[in-house]
């Protein structure tokens, strides 16, 4: 099975070469490709330096859309499974030969990382807001996501095309929701992150609450009205 | 309504459509966008020099003076506007990020057959 690792990278030159190697060294089989976010720092400059393999965005598009490129490409050149690692160093890569191989052997077309699969959900305000996510996923799907927004997820081939083209796909749980009413197989594996930052600060806390606010919009209103998927 | 009032309409829809006008011929402006704010300065206009019009709609509606139903009509106007625009933003964003995207692994692609 050819797994294709995305990298987003936007002003990553600090850490992307310590990922880069952790990546190598963990999981020398996977290939990957780093997404040049159109970063203002010397982020693409390292990746030809070093001879990563670079999709280099003339703009700025975010997260989502700079995952997006990847999934396209992975798409495009026959992949069957893409995955999206952080640059900064929250995801080990340790945990992708596991999350693989409960794909393969399960046929899934989703396998979602959790940190919470084992042991107790730490008590937190950001963890209130996983709950309620997890809550609502549950309710529209019927499914139980234990760690929705953890971002270590294995996209197989019969979801990627969706995640590729669709300008609603997003790797975000609205549309893990979504794939999963669409009939996409889901199955969840341990993993843990090591975090960047520690507390919440005001800002982040106005933000938490605007992707709260679109995620309920998303996952109860919004995803009814898209079409579905025929996977 | 006052003369003023009137005075003000007729003068502001006068100049929106010449200032229009303008644009299209220096091709600033698309013949297609600049058809909505013809319409816009044509209906002013028509409100400024039709006022007994006006009011017998005012009355019609329930609205308390003409002046109120040009607000209405002006607002609602815009807020059409406002949302083509909105409309129009979303697929400019679709589209610059499809075009970076596509770029992007074009320029891979050559790097990779340089390669071989």
């Amino acid at each position: 099975m050819r797994l294709l690792v995305v990298i987003p990278a936007y002003n990553e030159e600090a850490s992307l070469p310590s990922t880069v190697r952790e990546l190598r060294s963990k999981a020398p089989e996977v290939d990957f490709v780093v997404v040049n976010d159109g970063s203002g720092d010397r982020t693409a400059e390292i990746c030809r330096a070093e001879g990563y393999p670079l999709l280099d965005l003339s703009t700025n598009l975010g997260l989502t859309g700079a995952f997006q490129t990847g999934v396209r490409y992975a798409y495009e050149e026959g992949y069957d499974a893409v995955m999206q690692l952080d640059a900064d160093g929250q995801h080990d890569p340790a945990f992708i030969r596991p999350m693989l191989e409960k794909m393969q052997k399960e046929g899934l077309d989703l396998v979602l990382g959790s940190r919470f699969l084992t042991g107790k959900r730490p008590h937190s305000l950001r963890m209130v807001g996983n709950a309620l996510i997890e809550g609502a996923i549950r309710l529209t799907t019927g499914k139980r996501v234990t760690d929705p927004t953890c971002g270590m997820r294995i996209y197989g081939r019969r979801v990627m095309e969706h995640m590729a083209y669709a300008s609603a796909a997003r790797p975000e749980p609205d549309t893990i929701a979504f794939l999963i009413r669409c009939g996409a197989k889901t199955g969840e594996s341990p993993v843990s992150t090591r975090e960047r930052e520690a507390g919440v600060s005001y800002l982040s806390m106005g933000k938490s609450i605007r992707y709260m606010a679109q995620m309920g919009m998303n996952i109860f209103v919004l995803q009814w009205v898209l079409k579905k998927e025929k996977l | 309504m006052s003369i003023a009032v009137r005075a003000l309409l007729i003068a502001g829809s006068i100049l929106t459509a010449l200032y229009v006008l303008r644009r299209v011929r220096k091709s600033r402006m698309r013949t297609e966008d600049s058809v909505f704010w013809l319409v816009f300065s044509l209906i002013l206009v028509l409100m400024g020099l039709l006022p007994n019009a006006v009011s017998a709609l005012a009355r019609l509606l329930g609205v308390m003076s003409a002046a109120n139903l040009v607000f209405l009509i002006v607002i609602f106007l815009l807020i059409i506007k406002l949302f083509l625009m909105d409309q129009r933003i979303s697929t400019l964003q679709r589209q610059v990020t499809d075009t970076a995207q596509a770029e992007a692994i074009r320029h891979r692609r050559e790097m990779e057959n340089k390669a071989e």
